[in-house]
């Protein structure tokens, strides 16, 4: 009897070896190191005045096709980093 | 209430302790049952028998506890160690898009600005071909002088078709200009009005 007592304290003592799962350390979601996206985009400038020659309205269209584009890389950087940091999260070892 | 006592044998007495207070444990209860078989003797042995299975198995317990404890603080070592790896790459990939999407922003930035240089110098080429007396220059060289170097660079490594085309289209440029010289009102509001769409996109959250 007094030997089963000992098995079974040495091997409930063994069992507690296999348990894995609860190891309470948890990785920290990256911080975003481009400010720049954090950045809400501007809004797209008007034309001011009433007498614009073409070369003025010109000059505003490329103005704005810019802050377009440059509105459009934060959402491209913004994506990307996403998924780039998604894949390494998951990413077992 | 006594864990943390338990915790801190745990954590300050080395294994090989709970490895001989076995041993010792073993010993005392296997000599006790020998010796309880003199008469004489007997009294102690029957103190110290229970006292040597007492040990044994507080010493399995502990022993386990500890190894447990060894396991577990190795699991925690090799997880935050991997953890922390993960971080530093996150970290690193994080610069290194930072820097890219700088590097594409300048690029963009100068871009614009080269085209708003050639845009700002297109309207006094437009008024030098307006003012220029015929049979000078044609209309071509004289806006091409005025838009700088590159384009003038540009407009002489062009072949014969290219040239042709390109005057075409500087003359078109300037006829435009005489013939309109301001942009009308209506298409500047619309322009201004497709440019606020967004902003009634936002008034109707």
């Amino acid at each position: 009897m007094k030997k089963l007592i000992v098995v079974l304290l040495v091997s409930s003592l063994a069992g507690c070896g296999i348990f894995d799962r609860f190891i309470p350390i948890q990785q920290k979601w990256p911080e975003q190191k481009d400010q720049t996206l954090l950045e809400a985009c501007p809004d797209l400038k008007k034309i001011e005045g009433d007498q614009v020659a073409i070369t003025e309205l010109l000059k505003s269209i490329v103005d704005n096709y810019t802050l377009y584009y440059q509105c459009s890389l934060k959402n491209d950087g913004w994506n990307e980093w996403y998924r780039t940091q998604k894949n390494l999260w998951e990413k077992k070892k | 209430m006594l864990e943390w006592i338990i915790t801190s044998i745990l954590l300050n007495l080395p294994g090989w302790f709970w490895v001989v207070s076995l041993i010792v444990g073993f010993a005392a209860f296997f000599f006790a049952s020998i010796f309880s078989r003199f008469p004489h003797l007997r009294p102690y042995m029957v103190l110290i028998k229970p006292v040597g299975g007492l040990i044994i198995l507080c010493s399995v317990f502990m022993y386990g506890g500890t190894e447990i404890n060894n396991i577990w603080e190795e699991r925690i070592k090799k997880a935050e160690e991997a953890i922390a790896t993960k971080e530093k790459l996150a970290d690193e990939v994080s610069e290194k898009l930072a820097k890219e999407n700088a590097d594409k922003r300048r690029i963009l930035e100068e871009a614009n600005k080269k085209q708003q240089a050639l845009t700002g110098k297109l309207g006094q080429a437009i008024a030098a071909a307006k003012s220029q007396p015929s049979g000078t220059k044609t209309m071509t060289q004289v806006v091409v002088e005025n838009l700088g170097d590159e384009e003038r660079k540009k407009y002489e490594s062009m072949n014969v078709e290219q040239k042709v085309k390109y005057e075409q289209q500087i003359e078109e440029l300037v006829k435009n200009s005489k013939d309109c010289p301001t942009v009308p009102k209506f298409i500047i509001d619309q322009i201004n009005q497709a440019s606020t769409n967004k902003l009634k996109a936002g008034e109707q959250k």
